[in-house]
């Protein structure tokens, strides 16, 4: 093992990824790279052993640094911090005694159980012993707290090696697959709930993202622009960082307003930002494009509307969140934190581009010759030459 | 930028901050103090009451200092809910939100608030005589109309409930939220036969956080008991420099207001005749109406264009406007509540566009905001 000293020691479960078979290392490869990278500059050293991640920090970078960066690290079902100590009994009741004074222990409150595990069977206690004596350090410290060891609420692990090892319950990670191993994705970024869940969703299967979003100024406010930049800021923790493209929307949008009719509107809208989306992801080098569409949620999101997008689409089109509910949408958007931005009250479709009775059930046949007849192409490819892009960090 | 929101907030004048500052640096004491300081700050504290008093033709016995408006509302209303029986509010639908967020408030203590339609922007006096119950212990009805300008027949309004109160020995509060007015219009408190009324110094030119509370009902209780400053009404400690430098604001105001009226109203003609020419719409009464009206204030609708981006395009053009009252953009849909009341068409709400004039703009200003008006039609509409 690398120089340890002046460092925390963190372990670091994995989930579905131990189920992988021989390109397993592919995973826990881009997984280490993606911890490292988000750590630093902080130094930190990944170690494999045994079918265990041991991740080594720098003492000097902050705690919440460490966890923000694990809980966002998709690949990680759960970690925990751990002590690491001497081989002694004296010391091993010492480290327990300072573990317990932090989560999910310091609350003093539940039921609670000692696991040891010795794999150096010459230490002066056995398992059981160990976890005897250290169960009544716990309840000295917190009588309130109850032994149960069947099913604790929390558990003060312990483990006797090269060193003694104790660390309590894992805290939980986002699970999935770790960003990177997946190919590369756009994502149309809305300033509503859905898109950046199904960005969310698709980085946790390993996809990693660009953000395209349609700014139609002065139609559309900087507002909401802003609103736009902040969500792609939130999803950079999850995405290791993030490139987002705007377009400057405005003239295509008059465009369609004046060369289509007005119940088509959003269609040749979709249409058009299909386009787009389809000639930016061919030059970032993206495989598929993401939305935030759910069957049937809006007009545009029948199953006959996103026919004809997809039609639109050279790339093929990836929707997470076809199947779900409204309300397990904004659950998810609570839970990765973009809720709270995406209901800021500025709009990113401006009303007099919706039109007030939208076809529902388009014929894809009839829709494609409506594009055609607009003519919008060259528009849409100056649309491309001027798109801006924006940097956000992976910092946490 | 060319500042065409003036209704909204003003800036302080030159002299106004000047007072400020040499009040702030003259009086450091504390009027509820009893050394030397606390007592000549208390001095001019009420030296500045008297020549308020004067300047607006009351006693300074009705003049009690607040934040600003929205406090002053709120002292007058608030004070219904240390009464025993609930009874009922009477205001007109176009309040400011300072007079209409108290519906919800008195409704959850048992009082029924009523908002009288208006029409237009104007609340008939019959509308109140008809609503007018034994049970009605408020009526609280704006001079000047914060989004349209709209000026209401107090003298009517007031005569049809003293009348009222007459022949059924109902004593009726009569509140009045005077904040567009004062320093704008001729606004006589004292022979409108008004209990209360509302003011606030940064629409004439004087400091943020200053305002008057006019009141002559007795029975008021405070918002904030505090050190029972301002006779018991408004605890918390006096804003002196903020007072005094409101005072020379509301004397300069006064003074000029003639001559101010004057101007405004031809720049409201020039901007009004733009409008109508580009193809837009004119919400507020139209010029030379027999109605009355606030030259300060022009609404338009700007249809088919939505408020926000019309006010883009003009602020990218270097003109701040405003899309109804500035205290409600937080809250969605809010600002067209008072248009709504108006029973103005939704479409018009949805792209209505508020100019606010004062005699500070100069005439090549208002030129080039026509301009741009004319301008903004052609490229967009």
């Amino acid at each position: 093992m690398n120089n340890i000293e002046n460092m925390q020691l963190y372990l670091i479960r994995l989930g579905e990824i131990s189920l992988k078979g021989l390109n397993r290392r592919f995973f826990e490869k881009q997984m280490k790279a993606n911890i490292k990278l988000k750590i630093h500059p902080y130094h930190s050293l990944i170690e494999r052993e045994k079918g265990r991640i041991y991740l080594y920090v720098d003492s000097s970078c902050p705690e919440e640094t460490v966890y923000n960066t694990l809980k966002t690290t998709f690949g990680i079902v759960g970690f925990s911090k751990a002590v690491v100590c001497e081989k002694n009994f004296d010391s091993v009741v010492d480290a327990a005694k300072s573990i317990i004074e932090k989560d999910p222990f310091s609350d003093g409150k539940g039921t609670f159980k000692v696991e040891a595990r010795r794999a150096d069977k010459s230490f002066e206690k056995n398992s059981y012993q160990i976890e005897a004596f250290l169960g009544g350090v716990v309840l000295d410290r917190f009588p309130e707290m109850k032994v149960d060891v069947h099913n604790p609420q929390k558990i003060l692990y312990v483990e006797i090696r090269d060193s003694a090892y104790l660390y309590t319950t894992p805290v939980s990670g986002p699970s999935g697959l770790p960003v990177g191993t997946a190919g590369k994705g756009l994502l149309l970024l809305s300033g509503g709930i859905d898109s950046p869940v199904a960005g969310y969703r698709m980085a946790s299967r390993g996809l990693r993202l660009d953000c395209l979003y349609f700014h139609a100024y002065p139609y559309t406010s900087e507002q909401a622009l802003q609103k736009v930049k902040d969500l792609a800021m939130i999803l950079a923790r999850w995405n290791v960082g993030m490139t987002l493209f705007v377009v400057n929307f405005t003239q295509a949008e008059l465009w369609i307003k004046d060369h289509s009719k007005e119940e088509e509107h959003t269609l040749m809208m979709r249409a058009c930002m299909m386009k787009v989306a389809n000639k930016v992801a061919q030059k970032r080098g993206c495989q598929v494009l993401v939305t935030g569409e759910a069957l049937g949620q809006v007009a545009s999101q029948t199953l006959e509307a996103m026919c004809f997008t997809n039609s639109m689409s050279e790339k093929p089109v990836l929707r997470p969140l076809v199947g779900m509910d409204k309300q397990e949408i904004i659950d998810t958007s609570r839970k990765i934190g973009t809720y709270e931005t995406s209901i800021l009250p500025f709009d990113d479709c401006c009303v007099i581009f919706s039109p007030k009775h939208p076809l529902v059930k388009p014929d894809t046949e009839t829709e494609t010759e409506s594009f055609k007849e607009m003519n919008i192409e060259e528009l849409l490819d100056k649309c491309v030459e001027n798109i801006e892009e924006y940097q956000f960090s992976y910092r946490v | 930028m060319h500042y065409f929101d003036w209704t909204a907030t003003t800036p302080i004048s030159e002299s106004a901050l000047e007072v400020y500052a040499n009040i702030s640096r003259a009086f450091p004491g504390n009027p509820s103090s009893t050394h030397t300081l606390g007592l000549e700050a208390k001095n001019r504290l009420e030296e500045e009451r008297k020549r308020i008093a004067s300047l607006l033709n009351v006693s300074p016995s009705t003049i009690f200092f607040t934040s600003g408006g929205t406090e002053s509302d709120s002292i007058v209303l608030s004070s219904l809910l240390h009464t025993l029986t609930p009874g009922t509010v009477l205001s007109s639908a176009i309040e400011h939100s300072a007079v209409l967020e108290y519906k919800n408030i008195l409704q959850e203590k048992s009082w029924k608030f009523i908002t009288l339609r208006c029409p237009g922007g104007y609340l008939d006096p019959q509308t109140v005589s008809e609503a007018l119950t034994p049970e009605v212990r408020m009526l609280c009805i704006m001079s000047v109309n914060n989004v349209t300008g709209t000026i209401q027949n107090l003298k009517e309004i007031v005569s049809v409930v003293r009348s009222y109160s007459k022949q059924t020995a109902r004593p009726v509060h009569i509140h009045c939220d005077a904040v567009q007015s004062i320093g704008k219009i001729p606004f006589d408190i004292s022979s409108l036969d008004i209990d209360s009324c509302a003011i606030s110094a940064h629409k004439f030119f004087g400091p943020r956080g200053a305002g008057i509370l006019y009141n002559r009902n007795k029975s008021l209780l405070p918002l904030s008991k505090g050190g029972g400053q301002e006779k018991g009404l408004r605890g918390g400690t006096e804003n002196l420099p903020g007072i005094c430098a409101m005072g020379k604001a509301l004397e300069e105001a006064l003074s000029s207001i003639n001559e101010n009226y004057k101007k405004v109203s031809n720049y409201r003609n020039m901007i009004e005749k733009t409008v109508l020419e580009s193809g837009f719409t004119v919400l507020s009464p139209f010029s030379g109406s027999t109605k009355e009206y606030s030259p300060y204030i022009l609404n338009i609708s700007v249809k088919p264009l939505p408020s926000e981006v019309f006010l883009r395009i003009m602020n990218d053009k270097g003109f701040c406007l405003s899309a109804g009252s500035a205290c409600s953009t937080n809250s969605r849909g809010k600002a067209e509540s008072v248009l709504e009341a108006m029973q103005i068409k939704s479409q018009d709400r949805m792209s209505s566009i508020r100019i606010s004039i004062c005699a500070k703009n100069t005439e090549e200003e208002v030129v080039s905001l026509c301009e741009a008006i004319k301008q903004t039609a052609k490229e967009f509409k």
